[in-house]
């Protein structure tokens, strides 16, 4: 997947709050990787698959210097994967938002915490 | 916390005598593609004689973690030398090179056995084929672990960056474009009012636009550096810089103009967070949104000019409308793996001769709008004459995408609608109507008012 991955700190004294929002935020974080890992994984394939039909339609070697399909070509592969996709996409979407939002009420809560405890707990 | 990409592998430069050796160092990275290399024990005077013909054109890049000069747009293979964390690029390799540092006087031999550098090759064929960003790294901080910390001295950079800057001062351009030509007195005050909140609430959509597509954003080439992205600041503080930004920038809009500019600014954001941004991913009908969305900002600063909404606003607005197709279509063009891959439904992937068509339909449809300008009042009859060359030249851009629908193409209907509309934007002002007499009228009837009620 194109998403870098993230390694999360623990810090020593980590809050119950804290320890909730890095775990939430682990899990949408693997969620992502999995979900774009597969799919990417998929358009390779199915890219190299097409390309590989097209040109031995065309009674090309793969491997060979000219052997490039044109735009054209290649854009009724990419309107096929999009269409093909659609409901998987719609779904990542929901649950992406759900997910995004959810994630923002804990950030806001870890933020109070930790600026209550500095001003507090010193 | 830290980041890592899945593809280089690190070399480790240990100082053996007088030269340097190459060792690989597998340590960085779980799924390393690493070449192994034969130590190859030179010392300096071996290497003028040895290998001549196949000194490479090193470019020294960088020191430390910079990025790459622009001009090395396609970057085969790099090193990065841990120790001294520098960044060398080679343009060509082969089995055997070696490297040379134009800022000391080492040399390095580097000895890729003849299997191994054939693996390289198909390795980096096959990355040139795919299109997605971990395949082609734009800068070693892709490749290398970074600390996500928010930079307090690069704040302001990055608040231009979330807020896409360069898009935000455009729409502040046609909302003072549109206050321009409002038939109405010139107020600076209401000027920088409308201007300062147009800004704001365009930063505020942009950041939010930008928190709603991180995953997609990583996925494409062109948005792979968002701020977001790389996490230069978290979401949390995105989302309240857009919401302080949006908040402030209606407030200034409401009172430092007019309640129905901000109405209309309120209007924009909303259409532009919450119906563009989600439809971009379910239906095509997302670009015909995104450029009444475009269209929407001088009529903000008509309206805080005048108060009201002419006919001569509507056609201003009509105008950015149509503009926004051909714009968005040639840059989409050579977009469509990324559109594809990364699950965007825009017309250049799932209809291409729709894209083509609408592209052209519409600078058609700007030409003719620009002759209705002098019926609505907006300029005078001299602007349709004196805008039908640019508007012809588009058009005929706009027909040769029709006809090749190529990457050229596109590319050149793109360049010159960047340039197209701010000329036009020009043109219209220089040939705003004049209203002296109006004001000299107005004037005669509040004198003989005043003098009725005085007699």
């Amino acid at each position: 997947s194109n998403l870098r991955p993230v390694v999360f700190h623990v810090p020593q004294k980590e809050t119950a709050l804290q320890c909730r929002y890095r775990l939430m935020r682990k899990e949408t974080h693997d969620w992502n990787q999995a979900f774009w890992a597969n799919h990417n994984e998929r358009f390779f394939k199915e890219k190299e698959d097409f390309v590989r039909r097209k040109l031995d339609d065309k009674q090309q070697t793969v491997d060979s210097a000219e052997a490039r399909l044109s735009a054209d070509e290649l854009s009724e592969f990419y309107k096929a994967f999009l269409d093909k996709n659609y409901p998987l996409h719609a779904n990542y979407n929901r649950e992406w938002y759900h997910k995004n939002l959810r994630l923002l009420f804990p950030a806001f809560q870890v933020f109070l915490e930790k600026i209550y405890n500095k001003l507090f707990k010193r | 916390m830290y980041r890592q990409c899945s593809r280089f592998s690190a070399w480790q430069v240990h100082k053996h005598f007088n030269s340097k050796v190459l060792t690989p160092n597998h340590g960085l990275i779980a799924k390393t593609r690493c070449v192994s290399s034969k130590t190859n024990l030179k010392t300096e005077d071996d290497q003028g004689t040895a290998f001549p013909e196949q000194m490479t054109h090193i470019k020294y890049a960088s020191k430390g973690l910079e990025k790459f000069p622009q001009k090395y747009k396609q970057v085969p293979l790099t090193l990065f030398i841990k120790k001294s964390k520098t960044l060398v690029m080679l343009d060509e390799i082969s089995e055997k090179f070696t490297v040379t540092f134009p800022k000391s006087e080492d040399t390095l031999t580097v000895d890729i056995g003849p299997e191994d550098f054939a693996k390289l090759k198909n390795m980096l064929e096959k990355d040139k084929r795919d299109s997605s960003p971990a395949h082609n790294p734009e800068s070693i901080t892709e490749c290398i672990w970074q600390e996500m910390k928010t930079d307090n001295n690069k704040l302001m950079q990055y608040y231009f960056r979330l807020s896409k800057i360069r898009l935000t001062g455009l729409v502040v351009l046609t909302a003072m474009a549109g206050y321009a030509m409002a038939p109405a007195a010139f107020d600076p005050i209401g000027f920088t009012m409308v201007t300062l909140g147009t800004g704001l609430t365009s930063a505020s959509a942009n950041a939010i636009n930008q928190f709603f597509e991180v995953p997609f954003d990583s996925q494409m080439n062109r948005t792979k550096n968002r701020v977001l992205v790389r996490g230069y600041l978290s979401p949390l503080h995105a989302v309240t810089f857009a919401a302080v930004s949006g908040s402030v920038g209606l407030v200034v809009l409401a009172l430092g103009a007019n309640p129905l500019t901000a109405a209309l600014g309120a209007f924009n954001l909303g259409l532009y967070t919450l119906v563009y941004t989600p439809m971009k991913r379910h239906t095509i009908l997302n670009t015909w949104v995104g450029s009444v969305v475009g269209a929407v900002p001088p009529l903000m600063g008509w309206a805080a000019c005048t108060g009201s909404l002419d006919p001569g606003a509507w056609i201003m607005a009509a105008i950015m409308f149509c503009w926004q197709f051909p714009h968005f279509n040639a840059l989409s063009w050579n977009l469509r793996p990324d559109y594809s891959r990364a699950g965007y439904r825009m017309m250049s992937v799932v209809d291409p001769n729709l894209c083509k068509r609408v592209a052209l339909r519409h600078t058609v449809g700007i030409t003719g709008l620009c002759f209705l300008a002098p019926v609505a009042g907006l300029t005078t009859p001299l602007f349709p004459v004196m805008s039908l060359p640019l508007n012809l030249y588009f058009t005929y851009l706009g027909w040769k995408f029709y006809q090749q629908g190529d990457s050229s193409s596109s590319r050149s209907l793109f360049r010159f609608s960047l340039l197209h509309i701010p000329l036009l934007i020009l043109l219209m002002i220089v040939n705003k109507p004049s209203r002296k007499n109006d004001s000299k009228d107005s004037g005669k009837e509040s004198v003989t008012v005043v003098q009725s009620e005085l007699t």
